[in-house]
């Protein structure tokens, strides 16, 4: 951030509105974009660039995945145990109560976010640092958050899990 | 938790696998896609590896929100992670890829953290003071109610 800040300053003043916005739009044309705004750097600082990137866009896919596992997981809840409203109401029931539910559709968005990210990030970052980190740091933080916004028991047992499952993933996809 | 749950979660973990490992392979068969023309990437589905790659993630997706109506997060979660290790049993004996030890570690921990999670129960069971928040599972009678009509 500390690198970014002075350059989006720099930007605001000379360029104005547009030239702010092609530096947001900068990750679109991948990492030539991220090269191109660090000419006048030296070559290591730019791989300094990449990396931070490379991080924001892995928490990006943590942050979007996370507020769409939960979001899906409470408008499941809300809709109710699918198999029995099935078997009340009929499969059409379930599909419109389901795509009807506010919640599920921002997790929808908020899944398609994370799928956009993990793409920004693999044009930046290796996908053997992408992939395992993203996933292990999902797992962690959706503990956190089903404890806190879904009020899930997290008791020993599941935080222990979930910490296996991060280490185990971070082992296999590293 | 009855036959047909543990079949969903299965599903998660299978559809996950299978959807996953279809696209990489349909898109190494597209190419890379260049970044100027990420347009391109929709022509992508007509190759068949892809396209039946994404039928296979939709039903991922069905199983998925299948399984969180009627379990916790934090219970389907770790189901999801188990396709890792399938991933990986696939690689080593149909493919006959080589698996580094710290890979093999990787999976016993993740299996063991599965086995950890699969113990306990699936789901929540939240006091009458959130019931209005979850109004199919707190309050029988608007099952009966249902049945009735």
């Amino acid at each position: 951030m500390k690198v970014l800040l002075p350059r989006l300053r720099h930007l605001s003043r000379s360029g104005g509105l547009p030239c702010a916005v092609s530096f947001i739009l900068s990750p679109l044309r991948g990492y030539g974009a991220v090269a191109k705004a660090s000419q006048q750097d030296a070559a290591t600082n730019s791989s300094h660039i990449s990396i931070l990137y490379t991080w924001a866009a892995i928490l990006a896919i943590v942050l979007f995945s996370v507020v769409g596992d939960v979001l899906l997981s409470h408008a499941m809840k809300q809709v109710g145990d699918v198999g029995d409203l099935r078997r009340r109401a009929g499969i059409a029931t379930v599909i419109a109560r389901t795509l009807s539910n506010p919640n599920f559709l921002f997790a929808v968005a908020s899944m398609a976010a994370a799928f956009f990210s993990l793409l920004f990030a693999l044009s930046w970052g290796d996908v053997s640092l992408v992939a395992p980190a993203a996933a292990s740091l999902t797992f962690i933080a959706n503990a956190v958050a089903a404890k806190i916004f879904l009020h899930e028991r997290v008791d020993r047992r599941r935080w222990i899990a979930a910490g296996l499952v991060a280490a185990g993933v971070a082992l296999l996809a590293g | 938790m009855n036959f047909r749950k543990y079949l969903v979660l299965a599903g998660v973990t299978v559809f996950a696998v299978a959807g996953d490992s279809m696209l990489s392979h349909g898109m190494k068969q597209v190419g890379s896609i260049s970044i100027h023309r990420l347009s391109s990437v929709i022509f992508a589905v007509a190759n068949p590896w892809v396209a039946i790659g994404i039928l296979f993630l939709l039903a991922f997706f069905a199983t998925y929100t299948n399984a969180l109506s009627w379990a916790d997060l934090t219970y389907v979660m770790p189901a999801t992670a188990l396709g890792y290790v399938l991933l990986a049993l696939v690689a080593r004996f149909v493919l006959h890829e080589h698996i580094s030890p710290l890979r093999w570690i990787g999976i016993v921990l993740i299996t063991a953290g599965v086995g950890f999670v699969a113990g306990g129960p699936a789901l929540t069971e939240h006091p009458l003071g959130e019931a209005g928040e979850i109004p199919e599972k707190s309050h029988p009678v608007v099952v009966a109610s249902g049945a009735e009509r």
